[in-house]
């Protein structure tokens, strides 16, 4: 008999979550290569500066407009952190980490795990920041030069920021937790796969 | 190559402006439109087509009032903040006779360079979306000629020579400005007064912000970044097969 699926995401969800993160990588793609000499041969991927340059700020716009959906389709999900949450970080992030004396009494994750609710405020706050610094530097004429100094380091601050922990979702979405990408591409999971590393989840 | 330098004596100024000119007809740059506001300052302020400017200010001092004047352009320091934050490869150089030249073929119109000289002096152009400022006549340089403004200067305020023997001729005349400032200027002024009546800072520096956002955090974020794939790379091939033996003995006890 064929396990029976539980559905985790809307559609709404994966759409908005699927504008972002693709806006986010080609932002992403497209801005690294003035962030450092050592990174300007990403420049070609788009087809040399000018390009990526006209990339990015179109791209930006799709991704500040996609910010307000963003934040509010994913709180209920992701937006709390309980004391329970609490505990299950504490746990060594409830088991990723291999440390023996961790693995007694760790609570099962609820519907998201610690890890990702802190994930999703790192794409908020990340964003938000990105936004705020973006704009100042896409029309900075008439500004302070000092606002605009200012900003290119918050601009900065918000890459490094969500980039290093991009890396991590994009690994523990895929490799690392095997059975999880159907959530946010078919939008249901295994009953076996949620009660496992979704125990808290009332399925 | 000797490191060369631009003295500008404003002892000796006249402000004929005939370096202004000579810069314009040089480097093929038209001429603006301006209105007059009441000074012969003209046109206001360096911008992408006006690489030098004599500047007009005038001070009243116990009854007297002083006509000051004093040539502006690119100050080509050793410790250049526009080399520092500009992303482009090879569109901000320094020559190796101190020239920081800026190629605006190369540039890309970010505006890092603009925002960020403590001089103010890097232009940016709407239409063009480029940058530009004064690379010392380096097609002249480079050739054995001088700068189109030290050559048209009918006073002899403009020198161009060793930058050595320059500071060896300044100073003990008066007050130099550019020996030491930002590690050293490539153009220098032989001044008859305090720097800060001529608006240059006294102690100009590279802003922090700059040296914070490129020297510090720039690296921090490679390293953060770059550390952060091989973490992951590490977690799955070193630390996941761990964690799975460790769930599997935890899910038999309980």
């Amino acid at each position: 008999m064929a396990e029976r699926m539980i559905s985790r995401t809307s559609g709404a969800q994966r759409l908005i979550h699927w504008i972002h993160g693709v806006s986010f990588v080609i932002l992403a793609l497209t801005g690294l290569g003035l962030y450092s000499k050592a990174l300007f041969g990403l420049t070609s991927i788009f087809g040399g500066v000018d390009s990526s340059r006209q990339i990015h700020r179109i791209f930006a716009w799709i991704f500040t407009f996609n910010m307000p959906l963003f934040i509010a389709v994913w709180f209920k999900d992701c937006g709390i952190i309980d004391a329970l949450d609490r505990k299950w970080i504490a746990c060594g992030m409830g088991g990723y980490l291999p440390i023996k004396s961790l693995y007694s009494g760790c609570p099962p994750a609820g519907k998201f795990n610690a890890g990702q609710k802190m994930f999703y405020w790192t794409a908020v706050l990340g964003g938000i920041l990105f936004i705020i610094s973006g704009f100042i530097l896409m029309y900075p004429l008439g500004l302070a030069k000092q606002t605009v100094r200012v900003a290119y380091i918050l601009h900065d601050l918000a890459t490094i920021g969500t980039i290093t922990f991009f890396f991590a979702h994009l690994y523990l979405g895929t490799l690392g937790a095997p059975g999880s990408l159907r959530a946010i591409f078919q939008g249901n999971v295994g009953e076996e796969w949620a009660k496992h590393h979704h125990g808290r989840w009332q399925i | 190559m000797a490191e060369k330098a631009l003295l500008i004596d404003v002892r000796k100024c006249m402000a004929c402006r005939g370096c202004q000119v000579a810069c314009k007809q040089w480097n093929q740059l038209p001429a603006e439109k301006t209105t007059f506001t009441g000074t012969y300052q003209n046109p206001p302020d360096l911008s992408p087509t006006t690489w030098t400017l004599i500047r007009f200010k005038e001070v009243s001092e116990g009854g007297k009032v002083k006509w000051l004047f004093w040539k502006t352009q690119c100050l080509h320091c050793t410790d250049a903040t526009c080399l520092k934050v500009c992303p482009v490869p090879g569109a901000i150089t320094r020559m190796d006779d101190g020239t920081i030249y800026l190629d605006s073929k190369k540039c890309t119109g970010c505006k890092y360079c603009v925002m960020n000289c403590p001089f103010e002096v890097p232009k940016y152009d709407r239409v063009k979306n480029k940058a530009s400022k004064c690379n010392l006549c380096y097609d002249r340089t480079s050739n054995g000629l001088p700068p189109a403004c030290a050559k048209t200067c009918p006073t002899g305020a403009i020198r161009y020579g060793d930058r050595d023997e320059l500071l060896a001729y300044a100073r003990g005349k008066s007050i130099v400005y550019g020996e030491k400032e930002l590690k050293g200027l490539h153009v220098m002024y032989l001044l008859p007064e305090e720097p800060t009546v001529y608006d240059l800072p006294k102690e100009p520096k590279v802003p922090t912000t700059a040296i914070l956002w490129r020297d510090i955090l720039r690296p921090i974020g490679l390293i953060l970044g770059g550390g952060s794939i091989l973490a992951w790379l590490g977690y799955h091939f070193l630390l996941m097969p761990q964690k799975e033996k460790l769930t599997k003995e935890a899910e038999k006890h309980s």
